[in-house]
């Protein structure tokens, strides 16, 4: 008798741990199994210079969600990023998503510009008017290569 | 480096005359179309391959322009959410307004400009009634990547933005919009585009 009272001590003590286990794992690996409070896009770029799962997404500078996925399209060689919205944000279909840094060797984040089109969009559905991460290599080396012919 | 960067400018302001024209036949191949209707405008505004006189070419241009370009798709984009704080008269002013200010910016900046080279790229078809166009423009030994934008509204294509070298058009003036409109209001925000297009009239 003594025993059992014993075990079942154990037992539960075990699992408590393995709920207090999976609740930090959730709460620092920020995962969510209930998608009740966000909602997801897609913005197409042609280039998306480094950023990462994960990233910010923001709206006039304030951070509103964050980027699930990015992935190539292996036929158009175009960007495809997902990412998380709060649910009663609504945005229109002519949003334009772009590409910052924050600060001059920061992390990049996507700005969401909200558009006036009237047409909201759906869960899933696809931002095309986007301004992909202009990076400042590019930018030196036009500036070095112009310098030249001056 | 004053002169190309007035240089640049100028192209940039030429390709903004380019946006407004292709309202483009819904059956045809809408880059056969863009080419076409920017091929008509480069011959007006660089004519024997030099742009001499680009002001007196405008009236003719914006007429060309306004035969088969619906501006407020364009208009609408650039002030995004703001389009609804607007009156309808105000929409209306705005609208107006807006193609003033496209047309004007960067006249006086073409004159004496060589006529560019376009290279054309691919269409990449986005979805429903929605395609992006790649070019490239060759000037003085540059290049810059060019990227227009199109919907078919109503069975016509209109180009509702243009990409150049990753900074969108519409994306540029739609911050600087709702910036003023925050900081002072609808009417204010008009009366300062009717003060930028004046002064520049009478600059011209």
């Amino acid at each position: 008798m003594r025993k059992l009272k014993i075990e079942t001590l154990v037992g539960l003590f075990v699992l408590v741990g393995l709920v207090a286990i999976a609740y930090l794992s959730i709460k620092i690996g920020g995962a969510r199994f209930f998608g009740g409070d966000h909602y997801e896009l897609q913005a197409r770029f042609t280039n998306v210079g480094g950023l990462n799962r994960g990233a910010d997404v923001r709206i006039g500078g304030v951070s509103i969600g964050q980027v699930t996925e990015v992935r190539l399209d292996h036929e158009t060689f175009a960007a495809m990023v997902r990412f998380r919205v709060p649910v009663g944000l609504e945005l229109e279909d002519d949003t334009i998503a772009s590409i910052r840094t924050s600060g001059l060797i920061g992390d990049r984040f996507i700005s969401l510009s909200p558009g006036g089109s009237g047409i909201v969009l759906a869960p899933g559905d696809i931002l095309f008017d986007t301004e992909s991460a202009i990076e400042l290599e590019s930018l030196i080396s036009r500036f070095a290569f112009g310098s030249v012919e001056d | 480096m004053k002169n190309r960067k007035m240089s640049l400018h100028a192209l940039l302001g030429f390709l903004v005359l380019a946006l407004g024209a292709p309202a483009l036949r819904a059956e045809s191949d809408p880059l056969v179309l863009l080419r076409d209707t920017v091929d008509t405008i480069v011959e007006r505004l660089f004519p024997d391959g030099v742009a001499a006189d680009p002001a007196s070419a405008m009236p003719e241009v914006r007429r060309l322009v306004e035969e088969r370009f619906d501006f407020s798709v364009i208009s609408r984009r650039a002030i995004g959410r703001g389009w609804n704080r607007l009156s309808e008269a105000q929409q209306v002013r705005y609208t107006t307004l807006f193609a003033d200010l496209l047309m004007h910016t960067y006249t006086d900046r073409l004159t004496g400009l060589r006529r560019p080279q376009f290279e054309w790229g691919g269409v990449q078809e986005l979805g429903r009634d929605r395609v992006e166009i790649d070019s490239t423009i060759l000037y003085e030994g540059e290049r810059y990547a060019v990227v227009y934008r199109l919907v078919r509204m109503g069975g016509d294509w209109q180009v509702y933005d243009l990409v150049i070298e990753g900074v969108s058009l519409v994306g540029n003036f739609r911050s600087q919009f709702t910036s003023v409109l925050d900081r002072r209001g609808p009417e204010a925000f008009i009366q300062t585009l009717e003060d930028r297009v004046a002064a520049q009239k009478a600059g011209s």
